[in-house]
């Protein structure tokens, strides 16, 4: 034992004797590779956060909904494959939260009759999308300005009616899941223009949003937003 | 809201993106096939000065790049396009506002050679600013450290102020240069020779970026009587190339500038800004791609010394320096820390993309500089530039007899670790006792090495021992191309240990330590 020691000390004491405290260091040759990945190379891909607004009224007044405050929130991570200077296709895989306020007035038929202070439908999607992306203008590694035209497919994983009333100086909230008047696969296509990572972009449902069983009017089709990519 | 008001939803917002990308209008350069019937009077266009540095660098007053546009091909285009951003004798081509139908027409004008969008971006070299209200200890202790770390106290020693050399700096603006008391002993002696302002084509140059302000400090600023920078008795040219705003001409303000400069007889031009991602690549950073490259190149062609920042993307993702810095011809300085004196982190990194030795040099990158009322200190490659624009004023007062490029060649010569270099440091930072007393000393060994058993050993010398310096090692392939390079620290005797098998038969290792450098080649 006392001599598995003593070499252990020997070998430490050699290592001690021959560290080298590198400082700085660079290696070259797989620094200076040619790169392929980057804003305006064959691939990039980047993390991004959009906000937007429901941008038009529902269907029809029994679905009326408070248009400022109808939202959505995306959190999404985006691919790009550069065909050429000027043209490039990507997909897009996101999560996105949409909610609708609804308006409480004596139309009001979605989901139900019923008048309450405050009512919304929580929608939380995974979105899926492809885009054809149109480069303007010659640049260096960066992005730069573009215009994507593509379609999105969701599926909504949760569906939820939120209900606030006061009563009596209470305040009670109500939230629903399990909900079944909703279609869980809905689809449309998608707009948007950007300028390196400020984008704007347009959202237009195609699909319905509540099953037609139900005879519900539809929920605004269109949104617009800002998106935010978290690169350079 | 059904597919067809969609449609027109649609529509509408596309034809807003499209219309504001498409029909919009763009800058151009619009390059002409030659300079037919153009008279040039030298004695006319240049200042007296440029015309000494042509005759006694044996340059041709008569250089065709000199001569004026085609004054028909100028008003053709004048009548075609919106507006006329500038123009460059040297490339024989005019800037221009066009939209894409005018463009279309101006392309087909038999006497156009080119036509280039204008699309960039630049950089300025300093990293952050950090500016104090008085000069605390520290700064007073990094003040002397800037002028000491180039051995300027025996330029100072000796009088030798870069009297007589006349250098242009083009930057962001300049505000406070004309009242600040770091830069008096030129403002009283009327150094300042001539100024103007490229983005707005006026002579005021005092206001807006204080960048170019820290700059001028770093080559010649002074406070009771304590240099910022070395050229305290140069002669300067001042051009504004910059707006932070207008993003798309400053690369056109800067080939204005250099023409400018050459005209009104600059001998050093000192630029602390660099074009990097927003139009370039990493793999066109080869000094022949981007225009201020060539512009750069022809000005060294011209008998000036361009001296530029290597740029601060050492630390991101574009890591390589910048352009013109890339430019064969181009003094590239890189920076190192006070405070570790090696690199500093945010320092570009070389080689060009062609795999030449960039940057050529190194000065700090943390220094005094000048603020709008006294002095402060700021960060970047900005202000490793002029320390060495400074420091090459002195060396070719010294010796005017020194072609640019000759000068170019000494100053890499004079750098503490000639002959070895690396792509972090170039060859070190430049000495003035090489221009004083034409020697570094010491050159004796002050380490050796032995090979056994296929592993490489270095000691340092006891009498050379310091744990203050710093022990340098590189990989050089057979083609001459650094492999990998290091940086150690000096805290052992026995230094270095290296397991040949790991490397290429034929690559070379340099060693540096303490002004002596040597190879081992393997076998």
């Amino acid at each position: 034992m006392k001599s598995i020691f003593t070499l252990l000390f020997i070998i430490a004491l050699m290592q001690i004797s021959f560290s080298q405290d590198v400082l700085f260091n660079e290696t070259v040759n797989s620094d200076s590779v040619i790169e392929t990945k980057g804003p305006n190379l064959k691939h990039y891909k980047h993390t991004y956060i959009g906000f937007g607004f429901a941008a038009m009224q529902s269907e029809n007044k029994s679905s009326n909904i408070e248009l400022g405050p109808s939202s959505n929130f995306i959190f999404g991570f985006r691919n790009k494959l550069k065909i050429s200077n000027f043209y490039a296709v990507g997909y897009d895989v996101s999560y996105n939260l949409s909610w609708y306020r609804l308006s409480q007035t004596k139309d009001k038929l979605t989901p139900d009759a019923f008048q309450n202070d405050k009512e919304r439908l929580t929608f939380q999607n995974l979105e899926f999308s492809v885009y054809n992306r149109f480069n303007f203008g010659k640049r260096g590694n960066i992005i730069g300005k573009f215009i994507d035209l593509g379609a999105y497919a969701d599926w909504t994983f949760l569906c939820s009616h939120f209900i606030k009333n006061k009563i009596e100086g209470n305040v009670y909230k109500t939230k629903i899941t399990h909900l079944k008047y909703y279609e869980p696969f809905n689809y449309g296509v998608l707009a948007r223009f950007g300028i390196n990572r400020y984008v704007i972009y347009a959202n237009y449902r195609l699909s319905d949003l509540f099953k037609s069983s139900y005879n519900y009017a539809e929920l605004p089709r269109l949104t617009l937003g800002v998106q935010i990519g978290l690169h350079k | 809201m059904r597919p067809k008001k969609f449609s027109i939803l649609l529509i509408i917002f596309l034809s807003f993106t499209i219309s504001s990308s498409v029909f919009s209008q763009n800058n151009y350069w619009v390059f002409f096939k030659d300079k037919k019937d153009v008279t040039f009077n030298p004695y006319q266009y240049f200042d007296n000065k440029a015309i000494e540095r042509r005759v006694s660098l044996g340059i041709s007053l008569y250089d065709s790049t000199d001569f004026p546009l085609n004054n028909n091909y100028k008003k053709s285009i004048v009548s075609l396009c919106d507006s006329v951003i500038n123009e460059s004798r040297w490339f024989n081509a005019m800037a221009i506002k066009a939209t894409n139908n005018q463009i279309a027409s101006i392309k087909n004008l038999s006497f156009v050679e080119e036509v280039q969008l204008i699309n960039t971006y630049a950089i300025y070299t300093s990293y952050q600013n950090d500016f104090d209200t008085s000069v605390l200890t520290t700064k007073r202790d990094l003040l002397k450290q800037q002028i000491e770390a180039m051995g300027g106290n025996l330029f100072i020693a000796n009088g030798i102020d870069g009297k007589g050399i006349r250098i242009a700096i083009f930057d962001g603006g300049f505000p406070t240069v004309d009242k600040n008391p770091v830069f008096e002993h030129i403002r009283k002696d009327n150094r300042i020779i001539k100024t103007w302002d490229f983005t707005k084509n006026k002579e005021f140059v005092y206001g807006y970026n204080l960048h170019g302000t820290m700059v001028m400090s770093c080559i010649g600023g002074m406070i009771n009587g304590v240099k910022l920078g070395l050229a305290t008795g140069a002669e300067f040219l001042l051009a504004r190339t910059e707006v932070n705003t207008e993003p798309y001409s400053e690369e056109v303000n800067w080939l204005a500038a250099v023409e400018w400069a050459d005209k009104n007889g600059a001998d050093i031009i000192n630029s602390s800004l660099g074009y990097t991602y927003h139009r370039y690549f990493n793999n066109q950073m080869d000094g022949k791609t981007s225009l201020v490259s060539r512009a750069a190149n022809l000005a060294a062609r011209k008998g000036m010394l361009v001296v530029n920042a290597a740029g601060n993307d050492g630390d991101n993702n574009w890591k390589y320096i910048g352009t013109p810095a890339d430019a064969d011809s181009a003094l590239s300085i890189g920076g190192i820390d006070p405070k570790t004196n090696y690199h500093i982190s945010f320092s570009s990194l070389g080689p060009t993309s062609d795999k030449r030795m960039k940057p050529n040099v190194c000065a700090f990158g943390s220094v005094v500089v000048a603020k709008k009322e006294g002095i402060g200190t700021s960060q970047g490659t900005s202000f490793s530039s002029p320390l060495v624009a400074g420091f090459a004023a002195c060396a070719w007062q010294l010796d005017r007899t020194l072609t640019n490029m000759q000068l170019f060649k000494e100053i890499e010569k004079s750098a503490n670790l000639y002959p070895y270099f690396d792509y972090a440091h170039g060859y070190g930072v430049p000495q003035a006792n090489y221009f004083i007393n034409k020697s570094t000393s010491p050159k004796e060994p002050t380490f050796t090495f032995n090979v056994e058993n296929n592993e490489l050993k270095v000691a340092i010398d006891s009498t050379f021992f310091d744990e203050s310096l710093l022990f340098y090692y590189n990989i050089e392939d057979s083609n001459g191309m650094l492999e990998e390079y290091y940086v150690l620290s000096v805290n052992q005797k026995d230094i270095l240990q290296l397991d040949l098998s790991k490397y290429s038969k034929g690559d070379v290792i340099n060693f540096h330590y303490n002004y002596y450098t040597t190879s081992y080649k393997i076998n």
